[in-house]
């Protein structure tokens, strides 16, 4: 005789008991699979991303498990972004723009709906920014909902303010950058809420663009000399010559505290 | 029935009598549409007049089996244009066409396998009264004149005779209708390009009562795909109001379509966006691209290599078509790589799901500067306020990592940029560049 199993069903959860298994998507940064009850981004459920300013690291910490969906040939939605997608640095990261769309809606229910529509179809995974059209909670239950039909990421990108607020969401991160002492490009995912585990670890991760970045001490901005090369009506015939801006730049990278007539003034 | 008499009867019950003026180019065009439908049945439809079809269908018995099974799949097509048709089978055209008009039915007188018993068919021809024969008034009256009553007595009389009387036409149409000279008739062509309409006698005030005649229209519009083996992605609705004026609804898929269920969805999805200022009158559906079936991957997925990969393909097809239909497609797109070194030139918008025909092939090898641009640009190039050595935009900038020249286009815009990674006051690294041939710095992108 076996013994009863207590769990009815995998979607109740209790602390005494691992964690059923559930479908996820590798994050592709270790410390943070390893936070992660699930270990990866929850598949068929809603996440969500805060974060004070748009850009202040999501895509970097996003972009392995963008980029392993979109090598499986998964395509990949973004709904309302702050900015336009640079096709260049897309590819450039291993997802090929040909599977990415970009939708633009104009208003709060052709945001919710179109989010809606991406997160049912199999093989997407939604990126929705909500800042122009403010989520309240029967948005999230109805996204949340939309998201259990499907089977890819949904991820909402919202403001940091939507922490206070209970949402539905299986995973809730916050990202915020680290502390000034701590080596520039670094960022600090605290893990707001879970299913299937606790709340309020973090973890910090050097994210990848920022990583590559030699640290470097800030230039000192180059002097505008007048006469030099940098006015519009010189430069446009020193253009066809080739190389015309040589000298401002060279004396702005290699000598930028030469004392140069321009700096004694200061 | 007269006015009058309709009008009396009317008022009898109750009710009132509207009156409308016959529309003989609507007549044309419903009989038209019949005649296309009806090349289903036969490859030899022709019109016979303002009021009948001929069908030749000697030739098509076996493909149905039967005279029944062919003659019930005519009725049903006639049934579903909301037509009530006579039917009759003859052994020549004209005598088809007199027996349609008298309503005589000669099924009887033929075998399942359309063998007709030509001396009973004779007969009844034979039968029909001179006044039903739909000769000219005049040639009529002679006729009448002559004492003969039927159309065996007019057969009964010597053809040297009849042609001297009547002339050489009256003999050649005897001929035709017994059947001894041929009586070749043109038969239509297939319709190149898909165009129905449906008119509403009362108008429709609300656009979702649209949906029922949209759904009937492409009921018949997938017929229509399916028998020429087409299928298409683009089709257009046109909506004629009370008041004359017209809008169009073009729907637009990102796969070649032929199902009705889900040209009716993508079309219910545009409908809840349309305004009618006035009651639609008319709804037209017009198709005029195509794209033959075995050319689209339509084919080839029926025949089992289709795996998981195809289906979530046409589930995202579906996706884009829906989105496309509701958020118009300047708000659905997508992003083309374009080699170049301008930063804003170096990609192109264009229209979700246009296929691989507008993304250009990559390199194979992507230029290494790719890896230091930024994930996201904005929409232009936003000026930096630059006081003394420090770059203010919404807080203070703090150049990281550059330059990255770029130095393009010399010989039409030119474009000399030093371009920075900077670091901003909340850790947001964005991308900004120092004109140089103006000597003003702006942000130009965003890391993530």
């Amino acid at each position: 005789m076996t013994t009863p199993d207590t769990r009815p069903t995998p979607a109740l959860w209790q602390a005494g008991h691992p964690a059923a298994t559930r479908a996820v998507l590798s994050t592709g940064h270790a410390p943070l699979d390893a936070a992660l009850a699930d270990g990866g981004w929850p598949r068929g459920a809603l996440a969500e991303l805060l974060a004070a300013t748009p850009g202040s690291g999501e895509l970097p910490l996003l972009m392995p498990a963008l980029a392993a969906h979109a090598g499986t040939g998964g395509w990949i939605v973004l709904v309302a972004p702050p900015y336009v997608p640079c096709a260049g640095a897309w590819l450039a990261a291993g997802i090929d723009t040909r599977r990415v769309l970009w939708l633009t809606p104009a208003d709060a229910r052709t945001w919710l709906w179109s989010t809606e529509q991406a997160a049912r179809t199999a093989g997407c995974a939604v990126l929705a920014w909500p800042h122009r059209h403010p989520a309240g909670m029967r948005e999230l239950r109805r996204l949340q909902l939309a998201a259990q039909q499907g089977d890819g990421l949904c991820v909402l990108l919202r403001d940091d303010g939507a922490a206070r607020q209970a949402s539905p969401a299986a995973l809730r991160l916050r990202l915020s950058p680290a502390g000034q002492d701590s080596p520039r490009g670094q960022v600090v995912v605290e893990i707001l809420k879970q299913r299937g585990g606790f709340g309020g670890r973090q973890v910090t991760l050097p994210l990848a663009t920022t990583r590559a970045l030699p640290r470097l001490a800030p230039w000192q901005l180059p002097v505008h000399r007048p006469g030099a090369a940098s006015t519009p009506d010189s430069g446009h015939t020193h253009a066809v010559a080739g190389h015309p801006f040589a000298r401002p730049a060279a004396g702005m990278l290699d000598a930028p505290h030469a004392p140069t007539g321009a700096d004694a003034r200061h | 029935m007269t006015v009058a008499l309709a009008g009396a009867l009317c008022a009898g019950n109750g009710a009132t009598l509207r009156l409308r003026e016959r529309d003989a180019a609507a007549e044309a065009s419903l009989l038209n549409r019949l005649a296309q439908d009806l090349l289903q049945v036969t490859p030899q439809v022709s019109i016979d007049g303002d009021d009948a079809l001929l069908l030749e269908i000697g030739g098509c018995l076996r493909l149905f089996r039967g005279l029944d099974a062919l003659l019930s799949r005519v009725t049903a097509l006639c049934t579903a244009q909301d037509v009530t048709a006579t039917l009759a089978l003859a052994h020549t055209p004209g005598a088809a066409r007199l027996f349609a008009v008298h309503a005589l039915d000669t099924r009887p007188l033929y075998d399942d396998a359309g063998h007709a018993d030509i001396p009973g068919l004779r007969q009844a021809l034979a039968a029909l009264p001179v006044q039903g024969l739909e000769l000219d008034p005049r040639t009529e009256e002679s006729v009448m004149q002559m004492g003969l009553t039927t159309f065996a007595d007019i057969e009964a009389l010597p053809r040297q005779a009849l042609g001297r009387r009547f002339g050489k036409t009256f003999t050649q149409w005897l001929d035709r209708l017994t059947g001894v000279a041929p009586d070749p008739r043109m038969a239509i062509a297939p319709e190149t390009f898909f165009v129905r309409e449906l008119n509403f006698l009362d108008g429709i005030v609300h656009a979702d009562g649209l949906l029922f005649p949209m759904q009937r229209l492409l009921g018949e519009f997938s017929r229509f795909l399916r028998h020429r083996q087409l299928a298409t992605q683009h089709l257009v609705w046109r909506i004629t109001h009370s008041d004359g004026s017209t809008q169009e609804i073009a729907i637009n898929t990102a796969r070649p379509e032929l199902s009705p269920a889900r040209l009716l969805a993508l079309s219910r999805i545009r409908l809840e966006g349309v305004q009618l200022p006035a009651p639609a009158e008319t709804l037209r559906l017009a198709c005029r691209q195509f794209i033959p079936l075995a050319d689209s991957d339509a084919v080839t997925n029926l025949f089992g290599a289709a795996g998981n990969e195809d289906n979530r393909d046409d589930g995202i097809a579906a996706l884009i078509d829906r989105l496309r239909a509701r958020l118009g497609d300047r708000h659905c797109r997508q992003l083309a790589y374009h080699d170049g070194w301008r930063p804003e030139a170096a990609q192109r918008v264009v229209s979700a799901g246009a296929g691989t025909a507008v993304h250009p092939a990559l390199p194979p090898l992507l230029p290494s500067h790719l890896a230091r641009r930024p994930l996201w640009l904005l929409r232009e190039p936003l000026r930096v306020l630059r006081q003394g050595e420090r770059l203010h935009w919404r807080g203070t900038l703090t150049l990281l990592d550059g330059p990255e020249r770029i130095d393009a286009d010399w010989w039409s815009t030119p474009l000399a940029r030093d371009y920075f990674v900077a670091s901003h006051d909340d850790g947001v690294l964005y991308w900004v560049y120092h004109d140089l041939l103006q000597d003003d710095w702006y942000v130009h992108g965003v890391f993530g």
